[in-house]
């Protein structure tokens, strides 16, 4: 029991206390039903199935236990493992390409003229709008013989552009492309306002004592942005490996399987071969990774939370 | 040497501004070329090489809009956000002024919060299978319900958040004082707290309906036809006959414009929405 705060408080008898909790639990009660019920019911379901043999065409309902059969059978089937490398490939290329580039753009833009507000204002918009729908505006953008990329920009400085959305390569690129350019504004955002929180005074005195801004930088702003760059980096390493929707609108995994990513292939394999077993197996151990990153964030924000 | 000093600045200045506008360019062009793809004549996309269209024309929203099945999927879209958002906002306000107020230890607080980061980034692709068995049983596949319930786990937990947050910056003196004056929880939540919180509503609100407007794997994985919303048809377009550029775009139109207003105008809630957990 934790009332000491309460007893604290002469005017506040027990019993009010007590009536509280029970609406404590009443106001509590629909949430923690919809949570239980939709998200972690489910997921439990999903668990247990994962240990089961049932393809959805074959049977309607489960064709034995299969024990870690589909674990084992994922980790040795090579198109899984391309479709994790391809899924770090695009981690590792977006993520910091987002960050140096967004961070960039909050020390381009930052200032208070009305220029730079509406700046700051309309950087921000490709983040705002469904992925679904950049996709599919980007494979307009992309086609090789009609769309701007091709016919306009590249076409302007000389060089033929590539088949883009019809070769392997090119069409990874495509995908990291529409990656940053999707998600630098939230890197962006992030910065610009740990950016305002700088004590300006350091920045000052530091100036006095002949600090070029690359020292003012790197022994002021950076250490004292950290945090900032660390959750940014949780932020979209987690949501790079979940992204689905840009990938799918854009390239739908090919050509052949070339672009095919984790969540892309566990939505295949549940949704068009109703594989439901190795489906919930694989998705699993994609929890199991993303778990750690995670409760990497949780520790972070509880402690943001504490030094406040 | 002053007016030197000036002139350097200036220039500086000057640059500064071209790269702004570069790289203003590149944000806004794709969104501008949407635009204009989805008011081109039929046909002339790969016929014109042109970026301007040799005349405007509506011809692409009427193609959508015909035989109703473009009015179908924007009513979808627009129910089942309304309903997630009125739904979540109510019982995730409740939610997260218990829990900000609660008895309980803080450990078991940061447990309940941890659950709800948890469901907040966990990869979602993890409950499809589950539902749609639970669905199909209850023959509720390809229902505007089944999406909205799907779309209830992830919001709720995201208000709930979301608000417990804002309602621990509430100074608890006002409602100590209220309670003194005999205001029971309900009354000190419904007449004290809840006013001050509207700006946390209002994020929660925007936010809410950002993530179910635009939201599109669970959605996709429990419609076929009936129920589809406005993200899962645009991605069914690409399969179907061709591609149809001008109504793809059209739809698109349909899907970004409400969002990109949104962000225009009430970018302050959306992005505090957005960054909740990243920053306060």
């Amino acid at each position: 029991m934790k009332c000491e705060d309460n007893i604290k408080l002469k005017d506040n008898p027990r019993r009010k206390i007590r009536q509280d909790r029970g609406w404590v639990y009443l106001f509590l009660f629909p949430a923690s039903l919809m949570v239980v019920g939709i998200q972690l019911v489910p997921l439990l379901y999903s668990f247990y199935l994962s240990f089961q043999n049932w393809v959805l065409l074959q049977s309607s309902s489960p064709q034995g236990f299969v024990g870690l059969e589909n674990y084992k059978f994922a980790l040795q089937d090579p198109s899984f493992t391309r479709t994790i490398q391809f899924t770090l490939f695009l981690t590792f290329t977006t993520v910091p390409m987002q960050i140096l580039i967004g961070t960039g753009l909050a020390y381009l833009v930052v200032g208070n003229s009305r220029f730079l507000h509406a700046s700051r204002a309309l950087l921000v918009l490709p983040m705002v709008v469904a992925p679904i729908a950049i996709g599919t505006l980007w494979r307009l953008l992309y086609n090789d013989s009609a769309g701007p990329i091709n016919n306009h920009l590249l076409n302007l400085v000389g060089i033929v552009g590539p088949n883009w959305l019809g070769d392997s390569f090119w069409a990874k690129i495509a995908i990291v492309i529409i990656e940053i350019w999707q998600w630098t504004p939230f890197v962006f955002i992030v910065i610009s306002a740990a950016l305002t929180t700088i004590p300006q005074d350091i920045m000052q005195a530091a100036e006095v004592d002949g600090a070029s801004r690359f020292q003012l930088f790197r022994y002021i702003e950076l250490p004292l942005l950290a945090p900032a760059f660390l959750l940014v980096l949780m932020f979209r390493t987690l949501e790079s490996l979940l992204t689905l929707d840009s990938v799918l609108s854009l390239t739908r995994g090919g050509p052949g399987t070339s672009t095919l990513n984790v969540t892309y292939y566990i939505y295949a394999k549940a949704l068009r071969e109703f594989d439901l077993g190795e489906a919930s197996a694989d998705s699993w151990m994609f929890m199991a990774v993303a778990s750690v990153l995670i409760f990497t964030i949780f520790r972070l924000t509880v402690r943001s939370e504490q030094r406040q | 040497m002053n007016l030197n000093f000036r002139l350097l600045l200036r220039k500086t200045n000057l640059i500064r501004n071209l790269a702004i506008c570069i790289v203003l360019l590149v944000i806004l062009f794709p969104f501008f070329f949407l635009i204009i793809t989805s008011l081109r004549p039929p046909g002339e996309f790969l016929a014109n090489p042109n970026i301007l269209p040799n005349h405007f024309t509506l011809e692409h929203f009427r193609q959508v809009f015909s035989g109703g099945r473009g009015f179908t999927y924007l009513r979808n879209s627009l129910v089942i956000t309304s309903s997630v958002t009125l739904i979540s906002i109510t019982f995730g306000t409740m939610a997260g002024y218990a829990l900000a107020r609660s008895h309980f230890s803080p450990r078991l607080v940061m447990s309940i919060i941890f659950i709800f980061i948890f469901i907040r980034f966990y990869p979602r692709i993890s409950i499809i299978v589950p539902w749609f068995l639970i669905l199909n049983h209850f023959h509720m596949l390809d229902t505007v319900a089944a999406v909205v319930i799907l779309h209830l786990g992830l919001t709720v937990p995201f208000v709930v958040w979301l608000m417990y947050t804002f309602f621990r910056g509430v100074p608890i003196e006002l409602e100590e004082s209220a309670s003194i004056d005999g205001a029971g929880f309900v009354r000190k939540f419904r007449s004290i707290v809840l006013p001050l919180a509207m700006p946390g509503v209002a994020t929660a609100s925007i936010f809410t309906s950002f993530l179910s407007w635009n939201e599109f794997l669970l959605a996709s994985s429990v419609t076929r036809e009936a129920a589809k919303t406005l993200p899962v048809a645009i991605a069914g377009f690409v399969t179907d006959k061709g591609t149809n550029w001008g109504a793809m775009m059209a739809m698109s139109a349909l899907l970004v414009i409400p969002m990109i207003i949104f962000a225009l105008v009430l970018q302050k809630y959306l992005i505090r929405g957005m960054m909740l957990g990243a920053v306060k």
